[in-house]
């Protein structure tokens, strides 16, 4: 089971359509994860395995491990957020 | 709650003239402050969310969803649309030009999260913004989006 956060800056309007779009990659994947929502602010002192977000957001973030960020470009595309989490959970070894 | 509660006709307005993102951002809170949605205070924290973090909004090709924290000012969980005459550039270079703008503001994390699914599976299709960026009528636009939240 791993632990994702989407992030936005508020953690309230692109990061829920995320969430909701991570949450269908995972199924589609075959992955156990659990998927919360947060801002950039708030997500200081959680503990999450990947954190998925937007470039724009990176300056934001350079405080978090670099290895646990997973960029996307679009909040909508389904495909895309799956592909690049596909891509990730194979570096983390979570599938073959 | 389902889009369409959030998405209400006199929520929804066609073919607005505006001159800049800026504008398109007070033109899609305008219709938040006149149904009491939101108080009017909301509208500036949307436009300070996108100069302070950059055009992140842009959440798809040709598709901005401006929004600000609860405490700025909403009153009740909802959403409106416009679609512009001329697009807009907010500076997002994978996203722009945009032509529909939609404004969210929600009461709590929970509220709204059924609306947001279906926008998600709306928002999915590749033609869909075009196909509201073209509708001429607020019964066209919720047409569309009845017709793509049904299909999932």
């Amino acid at each position: 089971m791993i632990k994702i956060f989407t992030v936005c800056p508020q953690g309230l309007g692109s990061s829920m359509i995320a969430k909701i779009n991570v949450q269908k990659a995972l199924e589609k994947l075959g992955v156990d994860g659990e998927v919360e929502t947060a801002g950039v602010t708030s997500i200081v002192g959680e503990r999450f395995d990947l954190l998925v977000t937007v470039e724009e957001l990176k300056d934001s973030l350079e405080r978090v491990d670099p290895t646990k960020l997973v960029f996307i470009k679009n909040f909508f595309k389904r495909d895309e957020i799956a592909d690049t989490l596909e891509a990730k959970f194979r570096e983390m070894g979570l599938i073959e | 709650m389902k889009l369409t509660d959030l998405l209400r006709p006199n929520l929804i307005a066609v073919n607005v003239h505006v001159k800049d993102w800026q504008e398109a951002v007070r033109e899609s809170g305008r219709l938040l402050v006149e149904d009491q949605a939101v108080e009017p205070r909301f509208v500036d924290a949307m436009i300070e969310v996108v100069k302070e973090f950059g055009p992140y909004i842009v959440l798809a090709p040709g598709f901005a969803m401006p929004h600000a924290k609860a405490e700025a000012g909403c009153l009740k969980t909802s959403m409106s649309l416009i679609t512009l005459t001329e697009p807009v550039e907010f500076g997002n270079p994978e996203n722009d030009p945009v032509y529909v703008v939609a404004a969210l503001t929600a009461k709590d994390h929970n509220e709204h999260i059924g609306a947001l699914s279906q926008l998600a599976d709306v928002l999915s299709n590749d033609t869909v913004v075009d196909e509201l960026a073209a509708a001429n009528s607020v019964e066209e636009i919720l047409a569309i989006v009845n017709s793509y939240s049904e299909e999932n």
